[in-house]
């Protein structure tokens, strides 16, 4: 336990100092080892969490997900077939262990939505501001797919490429539901305009 | 998409990859065109306004350092278990490989003998307990059982399939 808590504090604090993020993933996918997965961990963590935060779930529930899915990526990083997708399929994964968590709660039904997010009022009463939540009411008249489209894109800076592998769709698909997407906000921006005029 | 451009287009040219001289007449063009040049500063606008909301959203959640480190700590935890699984494994597939060469030598029920009686020999009760640091003991031990059994040869050829199965 002593040896492992020290490798994960070695390991993040060379990340931080040392390391871009680039570089860690390299390093994990090129080695396997536990110091670089102890690195990678470190980073992944926050934005799993979040990814799983946004989506409605407490924070313990999120915390447990965020560890299968570093576990996963652990044991599975070998079938990676290209670095270039790596987020991609981290998202992948984590959208299974949602998948499977909703699955979990609800036996008796078969079809489960994924799509649902945290409602704005519910940032604003775990303490954070309108500003935090803004994001949320941007993308609140889309469909459901779009939003965890601009969520990936958005929040997650993922490249249309990662977005396409994560929710396993073509990359064309991506493209036009982010550029319409867009259209239809301009639209929604010059109401509110023309609203407060 | 009005005009000439598709969407296609536009996507390229905001992402900044479009090729050269398009990107130029399409410049050219919205010079020209008052609606196009409103379409284009509108969804910059936007651009702008869902990168900086996606930026604050992002750093709300703030990661929590101890947490982060407890995860992690859980995660080694769970690797270094479910190798352990998997080397276990690894030892059941090598004790196949040597019975499947004992076999013929001995007669398939003397080879599983013998490989109890090694496994008794390196402190184990049964061949299924044996580990990674237990093996080599385990394939010297068995190596003499075969050398008693079968003779020199025999002995030898054991042992080197059990340093080879590692």
């Amino acid at each position: 336990m002593g040896e492992i808590l020290l490798r994960i504090v070695i390991a993040m604090v060379t990340m931080t100092t040392a390391q871009t993020e680039k570089e860690v993933v390299e390093s994990f996918l090129s080695t396997r080892g536990n110091d670089a997965f102890a690195a990678l961990a470190a980073i992944l963590f926050g934005r799993l969490t979040r990814y799983f935060s946004i989506r409605g779930l407490d924070i313990e529930t999120a915390e447990e997900l965020t560890q299968d899915v570093l576990l996963t990526i652990y044991q599975k990083a070998e079938a990676l077939r290209s670095k270039e997708h790596f987020y991609g399929w981290v998202f992948k994964i984590a959208r299974n262990q949602h998948l499977q968590h909703v699955r979990r709660r609800r036996k008796k039904v078969e079809l489960v939505d994924l799509d649902t997010l945290v409602h704005p009022s519910q940032l604003t009463a775990a303490g954070k501001g309108p500003e935090e939540a803004e994001f949320l009411c941007w993308i609140a008249p889309l469909e459901s797919d779009t939003r965890q489209i601009m969520i990936l894109r958005y929040v997650e800076e993922l490249s249309y490429q990662e977005i396409a592998t994560a929710l396993d769709i073509p990359l064309g698909t991506v493209k036009w539901k982010i550029f319409d997407a867009k259209m239809k906000l301009t639209d929604v921006l010059a109401q509110s305009r023309g609203r407060t005029l | 998409m009005n005009h000439k451009y598709s969407w296609h287009h536009w996507v390229d040219y905001f992402d900044g990859t479009l090729p050269v001289e398009l990107r130029a007449e399409m410049e050219q063009h919205l010079q020209l065109c008052s609606e196009c040049s409103r379409l284009r500063r509108s969804v910059m606008e936007i651009e702008d306004r869902l990168q900086l909301a996606g930026k604050r959203l992002r750093d709300s959640f703030p990661t929590s350092e101890e947490r982060a480190r407890h995860a992690v700590e859980t995660c080694l935890e769970s690797a270094r278990d479910s190798r352990a699984i998997s080397l276990s494994a690894s030892v059941q597939e090598r004790l196949t490989s040597l019975q499947a060469f004992m076999a013929p030598l001995c007669g398939s029920v003397t080879a599983a003998r013998a490989m109890h009686a090694a496994a008794r020999q390196t402190s184990v009760p049964s061949p299924e307990g044996l580990t990674d640091v237990l093996w080599p003991d385990f394939v010297e031990k068995l190596s003499s059982i075969a050398g008693v059994l079968c003779g020199d040869p025999a002995a030898i050829l054991v042992s080197e399939v059990g340093r080879l199965a590692t």
